[in-house]
């Protein structure tokens, strides 16, 4: 949708002046956190898909593509979002085998 | 080992008694390794949930197969023993259940006289119970790279290595027969 165009869209509270006064770190949201699944030599190219598919319920395609960039990259971001999140889903990934870790989002 | 094949809800497999003896073996010494003895005497959950507290989970983290089973979850080292103090047992448990799992359907064949049967909602279990085995073999067997598994291929007949290749190399074949028989359907 284009706020711009859009005439219903509030633009603010009270004053327009409020808007530009508010302090910056108030309105920033907090750093994602993602979930990276590093290449390995063992897990099969077929069960990485595999738990993509089951875990993350990507569809067949994105789980390929996921894979084939762990695999030929080293790594991939599977998932964004708050740090625990990126906890419950790296446990799930070593519950199957898989190497994951989570950082913040750089 | 006779592929597996869809029938409705089930996976079907024939194995003979050796494979079943192996299968069983290998998924036993891993649940052992990874402490199936303390964990499954919690069904308390109170006991459970003194233990999380406690976060005094024995695993043996020097075993490399026992790191490569739990791998830490952040790079850095504080965050990561934070973070294996109260997720590890769940982990642990869970790892646990499953190979009860298989071990009871491999059972189930009588030795391999019957045909073995995985229900759909077991087959989860099943594949990561058997990569579990297979990841312990990789990392017995130092393969760490795509090359370090070439090299494996190449040793001479002799090498004592060489049959625990052909049980890393078979584990492959019954991973990808099982993911190509669930997903028939």
């Amino acid at each position: 949708m284009d706020a711009m165009s859009s005439p219903e869209v509030p633009v603010g509270p009270a004053s327009g002046t409020a808007v530009a006064e508010r302090p910056a770190d108030v309105v920033t949201p907090l750093t994602p956190w993602v979930t990276l699944v590093w290449d390995d030599p063992v897990n099969l190219m077929s069960y990485v898909t595999h738990v993509f598919v089951t875990y993350f319920k990507f569809d067949k395609a994105k789980a390929y593509k996921l894979m084939m960039q762990v695999h030929t990259e080293g790594r991939a971001v599977v998932a964004s979002g708050t740090r625990e999140e990126m906890e419950q889903h790296v446990n799930a990934m070593h519950a199957y085998g898989l190497w994951a870790t989570l950082e913040r989002d750089e | 080992m006779i592929p597996f094949e869809r029938d409705g809800h089930e996976l079907v497999s024939e194995l003979d008694d050796f494979e079943v003896a192996l299968i069983s073996s290998l998924v036993a010494q891993v649940s052992e390794l990874i402490g199936s003895g303390g964990v499954e005497a919690s069904s308390d959950p109170f006991a459970q949930w003194a233990r999380e507290m406690r976060g005094s989970a024995p695993l043996d983290r020097s075993d490399p197969v026992v790191a490569r089973l739990f791998p830490d979850a952040y790079n850095d080292e504080a965050a990561a023993a934070e973070h294996r103090r109260y997720s590890q047992d769940a982990l642990r448990r869970e790892r646990i259940e499953q190979s009860c799992v298989v071990l009871a359907d491999l059972a189930a064949t009588r030795d391999g006289e019957e045909p073995l049967v995985i229900a759909l909602e077991d087959v989860d279990a099943w594949l990561r119970t058997l990569n579990g085995v297979r990841i312990s073999l990789a990392v017995r067997l130092g393969i760490e790279s795509e090359s370090d598994h070439a090299a494996l291929e190449k040793l001479s007949a002799r090498d004592p290595r060489t049959q625990l290749v052909a049980l890393y190399d078979w584990l492959g074949f019954v991973l990808e027969s099982l993911l190509e028989a669930a997903h028939e359907g």
